[in-house]
């Protein structure tokens, strides 16, 4: 496995090439990452509800592997090591989709986009407004924010807001999957006695 | 529940439907005879529906003046915290640093975005860009390495007020009267700004300054009739302000182009992106190197 310094240099070193005009280092940079850029373009799709199609995802693809690239890649060559180059990458790339989120809000593109996103509690009763999710959202952030420490939260909220799998947040928290399951367990007991919400719910839906 | 029941993390599994095939019927066998459990599987059941609805409750991107809560943060993306989600994720945080981004995150939006984001990019099954769009990507950079380039995307009034500034600055330097300045099109905020103006001399200057999905373009193009034979050289001399880290301090000068002896038209042009506010001021002249006050005085 690659140490941290280690590849903190290889970052460092692929920088500067770039940044010297190496168009060699741009395959390299691509190969290491271009799944990053990506992936980051498809989350904010997702988040937002923004309405992407693949081909408006391969052209945020475009704008942002540009944008890192171009005049000898000057956005990386403001990169100053504090934090790791993949999180610096993310930052650009995810500024370059909400740029795009805030011009179509400019233009007035909002509606659309709005009705075309998926609205599970809309197909489940058909009966819950948007006002309604809101509200929900609101009450359980509150009550995670009030009962839950801070792993709990953040497991829960990855869990189940950001529909991260138990692996993915075991991975990141450095937990086994059993142990983030007997903590989630743990926390939804605590939601429970809080708030009622379950019960809330289910009179909510009958 | 009994101390034959299930462990609270097994019911849950079974619950979301994450039990293994053995186990679930095990569990469905356990909770037909178990009325505790049976309500314990309802209401995690309950919840869970309730937490997942709540998911699609997000205020969304798209609706209202403001973009979603999420997507404010400074301009380089962060929330300032100084935290490295990635180096989170890859475990070079020690202890107490992992305790602490782990606390922050818990309560920072911006923060778990970021987070889930790339926790999301290191799955084996992230989505992966076709390479033609790579390939595009290069061949747009190569041909535009030899380009002069510099950057704007807001601060179009500044642009224009350094543009008139220039025109007065054109004629106190090179004695040439501007015949006919038309300044069409020109909007507060809204590019594109264009300008058109032509001087005794026989030169005629066009210019526009776009805004598009790359950021803010400047192309111009300086016209002299007859093609004297005298060399001319166009510079652009910027100030702005940087941000986000895409951005670079910038205060200087870009150019200069030479028309050359003979020639009849000069085009240049100057891209640049996501600057505070930009003023530029363009020259003209028989100088070479337009220089600065300072040389001119002693020329």
């Amino acid at each position: 496995m690659t140490g941290t310094s280690e590849r903190d240099l290889l970052a460092r070193k692929l920088v500067k090439r770039l940044v010297g005009g190496d168009e060699a280092a741009w395959e390299e940079f691509v190969t290491r990452y271009r799944r990053l850029i990506f992936s980051a373009i498809h989350r904010v799709n997702e988040r937002y509800g923004a309405g992407w199609d693949a081909i408006q995802m391969e052209e945020l693809f475009s704008d942002s592997l540009y944008k890192l690239l171009r005049h000898d890649a000057r956005s990386l060559a403001a990169w100053e090591g504090r934090c790791r180059l993949e999180t610096w990458i993310y930052r650009i790339v995810r500024n370059v989709c909400i740029d795009r989120l805030r011009r179509v809000t400019r233009r007035g593109e909002v509606h659309e986009v709005d009705e075309e996103r998926p609205d599970p509690a809309r197909q489940e009763s058909g009966a819950k407004g948007r006002s309604e999710l809101i509200d929900l959202r609101l009450s359980l952030e509150q009550a995670i924010d009030d009962v839950l420490d801070p792993r709990e939260a953040l497991a829960v909220r990855l869990i189940y807001f950001e529909g991260h799998t138990y692996r993915d947040v075991a991975d990141a928290i450095d937990m086994t999957v059993g142990a983030v399951s007997g903590m989630v367990y743990r926390a939804l007991s605590k939601l429970r006695e809080v708030g009622g919400i379950a019960r809330e719910r289910q009179e909510g839906t009958r | 529940m009994t101390d034959h029941c299930p462990d609270g993390a097994l019911l849950l599994a079974f619950a979301e439907g994450r039990a293994t095939s053995e186990e679930a019927r095990r569990l469905e066998a356990h909770a037909a005879e178990c009325p505790r459990c049976a309500v314990e599987i309802e209401a995690l059941r309950h919840l869970i529906d309730a937490l997942r609805t709540a998911e699609s409750g997000r205020p969304a991107a798209t609706s209202g003046a403001s973009v979603a809560p999420g997507i404010s943060g400074r301009a380089d993306g962060s929330c300032g915290c100084g935290f490295d989600a990635w180096a989170f994720l890859d475990g070079s945080l020690d202890g107490d640093a992992r305790l602490a981004f782990e606390m922050h995150a818990a309560g920072c939006a911006l923060c778990r975005e970021e987070l889930s984001d790339l926790m999301a990019a290191r799955r084996q099954d992230a989505p992966v860009v076709a390479d033609g769009a790579v390939t595009a990507v290069f061949e747009r950079l190569r041909r535009e390495r030899s380009r002069v380039v510099f950057r704007i995307s807001e601060g179009a009034l500044q642009f224009v007020e350094g543009w008139i500034e220039s025109a007065a600055n054109f004629v106190a330097r090179t004695g040439f009267e501007v015949r006919e300045p038309a300044f069409a099109g020109v909007r507060s905020d809204e590019p594109p700004v264009t300008l058109h103006w032509e001087s005794e001399g026989g030169y005629m200057f066009d210019c526009e300054l776009t805004s598009g999905p790359a950021g803010s373009e400047l192309v111009g193009r300086v016209l002299r009739e007859g093609a004297p034979a005298t060399d001319v050289s166009v510079a652009l001399r910027g100030t702005s302000e940087p941000r986000g880290p895409e951005s670079v301090d910038s205060a200087g000068r870009f150019g200069p182009w030479h028309l050359a002896e003979g020639a009849s038209e000069l085009r240049f042009e100057a891209l640049r992106l996501a600057t505070g506010s930009l003023a530029v001021t363009l020259e003209i002249g028989a100088d070479a190197a337009v220089p600065d006050e300072n040389d001119r005085s002693g020329a």
